[in-house]
């Protein structure tokens, strides 16, 4: 595995899509991301964070293929889907822990993230990374990401009842709220204050 | 008389807003065909570094560029695809002329310059000079913002120029030059992420300013602590350490209720104040009455918040205050600048590392074009047209006798108003869509109905451009190349990426040509922006906002050079008021007591809401440009009225219901958004959409009586739920100003 991760740190993620965007632009992406936005509903809430694929150690996408058509690079990368090979038979889509693998109907192939293998052998880093105007996705060590960043790196999870570790890492801060102050509602913080210099009857 | 040719839905099929999907080429390119261009995002006023993709002369796609020091390769989902807006069907390529009936068909270069010179003459000696007006942009690079003004000034010999700069940075451009006596930022970005606190006061930073963010958030960890004040609770104040949910117009009661509990505790620098200010007792005096209980209804907010916002900024070791159009679009937008700032000089924390202030400019030369003397009442180098000294410098430089450059002309509002009273009866505008962007929308379609002959120069028919007479094909920033400056006030250089496409030309070629035949040729006679600039050099040496030491090439070669740059072995000034050397001829900083008033228009029982407008990160501005981006469009297609779950309950409103804001002035007709972010006697309406669309149509056209801002951020509204619109208009695709 390389020395540098991909991290995903969504108390920094303004949802701005900008990680999409610069991926659908990518020259065999077809205007396609292969970022995507994945919701989760903490406390009731919702709230959404940049989903790209974790590179897992022992990639299910990769076990399930009939078709042997998801390679792994040698540092581990898991690449992007051979399309010459892919039968869009969507059992990688399935066995997924994160929803990664996209099946695209008009190529009736399935794409996912390389995390731009290309452009990190030559030294950059992925499109996604280098675009996001808030650092919410990183591309760097993991001691770096421990000095430089607040909070825990998360890198093994259970899915299915598996236990899966990931080459890339998600930042969850120290007090375990993944996404600041979602809970909060207005009308509780301004509750009772004095609207005569308003008028505003409309909320009262 | 310039009024619609003919059907909104028949010139929106011909001319767009269309989406743009692909780019030039398809999406899969042979890339050793393709050159790379260093240049920068024509949107907002960060200014990214962006390579464009070129093949064939037509911009395919972007790079990140990573070695420019102030995005570092970040850039947003608008500048990623800015390049969607080359080649585009909706691009003009000709000059086009009104056609009653007919719309809008190609008319020469020829005969276009002719009739428009024939009608500025006509106007002009019928109704005097100032019948005839410009409106500007500060989207326009500097050489082209003072070709502007120097082309008003000389060749059309008019007052009335002004610009959308006026809908942006005048108030805090105003309260700026007040207190320090200069109107920029005072502090590189570079200064932000070494705060230990930081102020955002009516600053959407994650949307309207996004790689900023991540100044913020390195900021934060650093250990900084972050107070965020808006009505609503935008992506930063998701993860402030304190977020006062303020109600529209009551900023200054946090201000003031802040430096009164600060005074109080001994949290303010009383040698600092004693050796580099004037005026504190003043303020101390006004803030006395500011008790956090006092403050606090002004506010909205809990007395505890106000309290603990001082405690948080007052004993801080070093700390920055960044503000926006939040506070600036106001009919008191100059004093709640100028509230922010006395917290900001009375810690006695500006002029070092770590330590000062910025205002987040708007637009992408948001700096840069309020300095070059667009502006109805300024000269270049930020000069005053009223001051005998100033103009004589200036018309030594241009060449002309002083007393034939006019005086102080109408701001923007003042200038459409006077439009629609027959006073101004010819119009040319550049770069600026005052339909979508100006308050009371009705009124201004109004006012451009009434011109006798109006002239629009820009590359796409905006929904304003509908009402000219003759409308000619400019320049899109990549065809052509000039300098901005951003929002830090780093001077930086576009390149010029392509040609304009078909018959388009470069705007400063338009604007030369048409002062040659309104007689001044030797006066606009530059070969190319370059040359502009090195007029534009002299113009500025000495002032406040001084270019002289600058060049192309030096720009070039240091990644942009701050201003003031007085001689060519000036490294520039990144950062200004070092040893409190403030911009004042007795280089203080002079403080200035603020008392808060109502806005102009309260809520009351017929319209009971506040309403408060704003930007989304998709789109920009008046959506000339990104209204014609698929992807921006896909990302966030029409405008939603934010309201709160409890405001909702009450009317009877439901998520995703259409419902119509109304105000005096007019109503738009949007789907609702519920969400728990804003307060519940506030709604919020993004403007970036035309007509039924428009939240100009409620916003209302008062403005500030020294900044001349509107008040974008504060009208009264009644909502009710209506039924889905299907009427021709909301027929139109969502960019156009459907309904989906």
């Amino acid at each position: 595995m390389s020395e540098r991760i991909f991290f995903i740190d969504p108390t920094r993620c303004i949802h701005c899509r900008t990680c999409e965007a610069s991926c659908a632009s990518r020259d065999d992406h077809h205007g396609i991301t292969m970022i995507h936005f994945t919701t989760t509903y903490p406390g009731g809430t919702s709230n959404r964070f940049a989903q790209a694929c974790m590179h897992c150690t022992d990639p299910r996408c990769v076990r399930v293929c009939p078709v042997n058509a998801i390679p792994v690079a040698a540092d581990g990368t898991v690449l992007g889907i051979d399309r010459d090979r892919c039968t869009g038979c969507k059992l990688c889509v399935e066995a997924c822990p994160f929803e990664v693998p996209l099946y695209v109907e008009s190529l009736n192939t399935v794409m996912k993230c390389d995390m731009c293998y290309d452009r990190c052998l030559g030294g950059e880093r992925p499109l996604c990374v280098t675009a996001c105007p808030t650092g919410a996705l990183a591309f760097t060590s993991l001691a770096e990401a421990e000095e430089k960043r607040k909070g825990m790196i998360l890198r093994d999870w259970t899915s299915a009842g598996e236990k899966i570790h990931t080459s890339a890492g998600l930042i969850s801060h120290d007090d375990g709220d993944l996404f600041g102050n979602l809970l909060f509602d207005i009308a509780d913080a301004v509750q009772g204050t004095d609207p005569s210099f308003s008028n505003a009857d409309g909320a009262r | 008389m310039a009024k619609l040719p003919e059907s909104i839905p028949e010139i929106v099929a011909e001319f767009g807003p269309h989406l743009h999907t692909v780019p030039s080429g398809g999406w899969i390119r042979n890339s050793h065909e393709e050159k790379m261009v260093k240049t920068h995002c024509c949107f907002c006023g960060q200014q990214c570094g962006i390579q464009l993709r070129v093949s064939d002369n037509k911009v395919v796609g972007f790079e990140p560029w990573e070695d420019f020091p102030f995005n570092r390769g970040k850039l947003c989902p608008k500048g990623v695809k800015r390049y969607m807006q080359d080649e585009h069907p909706d691009r003009l390529k000709t000059p086009l002329q009104r056609v009653e009936g007919r719309g809008f068909e190609p008319i020469g270069w020829e005969p276009a310059m002719e009739r428009i010179v024939a009608e500025i003459r006509r106007i002009q000696a019928a109704n005097g000079k100032d019948a005839f007006a410009i409106l500007t942009g500060a989207s326009l690079t500097n050489e082209k913002a003072y070709l502007m003004g120097k082309f008003a000034r000389v060749a059309m010999q008019t007052a009335n120029i002004d610009y959308n700069g006026r809908l942006c940075m005048v108030s805090a451009g105003a309260a700026s030059k007040k207190v320090f006596g200069v109107d920029r930022s005072a502090n590189p970005w570079s200064d932000i992420p070494k705060a230990k606190v930081i102020l955002i006061a009516g600053a959407n930073v994650a949307e309207c300013a996004p790689i900023t963010t991540d100044y913020l958030w390195q900021a934060r960890e650093n250990g900084a602590k972050l107070i965020v004040i808006d009505p609503r609770m935008t992506p930063i104040a998701r993860n402030a350490d304190l977020f006062i949910p303020v109600r529209p117009g009551g900023d200054i009661g946090i201000f003031n209720g802040m430096l009164h509990v600060m005074i109080e505790r001994g949290w303010i620098d009383r040698q600092f104040i004693a050796e580099h200010t004037t005026g504190f007792d003043a303020v101390e005096e006004a803030v006395r009455k500011y008790t956090p209980d006092y403050a606090a209804k002004i506010a909205g907010v809990p007395a505890e918040m106000i309290v603990k916002a001082a405690a948080m900024w007052g004993p801080a070791p070093t700390s920055f205050l960044l503000h926006a159009r939040g506070i600036e679009h106001h009919s008191k937008g100059v004093d709640n600048c100028l509230a922010a700032i006395n917290l900001v000089v009375a810690s006695g924390r500006i002029g070092r590392e770590g330590c000062g202030y910025a205002m987040i400019t708007g637009q992408g030369n948001g700096q840069g074009a309020r300095e070059q003397g667009q502006k109805c009442d300024q000269l270049p180098g930020s000069r005053d047209i009223s001051n005998p000294e100033h103009r004589k410098f200036i018309a030594d430089i241009w060449g002309v006798p002083e007393e034939s450059i006019p005086g102080k002309g109408l701001s923007a509002v003042p200038l459409v108003e006077a439009i629609h009273d027959g006073r101004i009866k010819g119009l040319i505008s550049i770069c600026f869509n005052p339909t979508v962007s100006l308050p009371d929308a009705n009124f201004v379609r109004e006012a451009l109905s009434k011109l006798e002959f109006y002239v629009n120069i820009d590359f796409f028919l905006s929904e304003t451009a509908r009402y000219a007479d003759i409308v000619l094909p400019g320049s899109l920033m990549e065809e052509d190349e000039g300098t901005t400056t951003n929002v830090e006030g780093r001077v930086i250089l576009h390149r010029k990426v392509v040609s304009p496409p078909g018959e388009a030309r470069e705007d400063w070629k338009i604007i030369c040509d048409l002062a040659a035949r309104l007689g001044q040729p030797d006066k606009f006679n530059y070969a190319s922006p370059k040359d502009i600039f090195e007029e534009l050099r002299r113009a500025s040496k000495g002032s406040t906002s001084d270019y002289s030491g600058m060049t192309w090439q030096r720009i070039d070669d240091n990644n942009g050079i701050f201003w003031p740059c007085p001689d060519e072995a000036h490294p520039g000034t990144p950062r200004l008021y070092e040893g409190g050397k403030f911009g004042h001829p007795d280089g203080k900083a002079h403080f200035m007591p603020v008392e808060w008033r109502p806005s102009a228009e309260m809520p009351d029982a017929e319209y009971p809401i506040f309403l408060t407008t704003g930007r989304v990160v998709s789109q920009f501005l008046s959506g000339t440009q990104t209204r014609r981006i698929g992807s921006l469009i896909e990302q966030y297609s029409q405008p939603v009225c934010e309201i709160h779950p409890r405001l909702a309950e009450k009317l009877g409103i439901a998520d995703e219901d259409f419902v119509k804001v109304e105000s005096r002035r007019g109503n738009v007709v949007v789907r609702a958004k519920l969400v728990k972010t804003i307060r519940p006697d506030t709604v919020f309406v993004p403007y970036h959409w035309p007509l039924d669309r428009s939240a100009n149509n409620c916003t209302i056209r008062a403005i500030d009586p020294v900044s001349n801002i509107p008040e974008f951020k504060v009208a009264a509204v009644r909502i009710s739920k209506v039924d889905q619109p299907t009427d021709p208009i909301a027929m139109l695709e969502v960019q156009a100003g459907g309904v989906r």
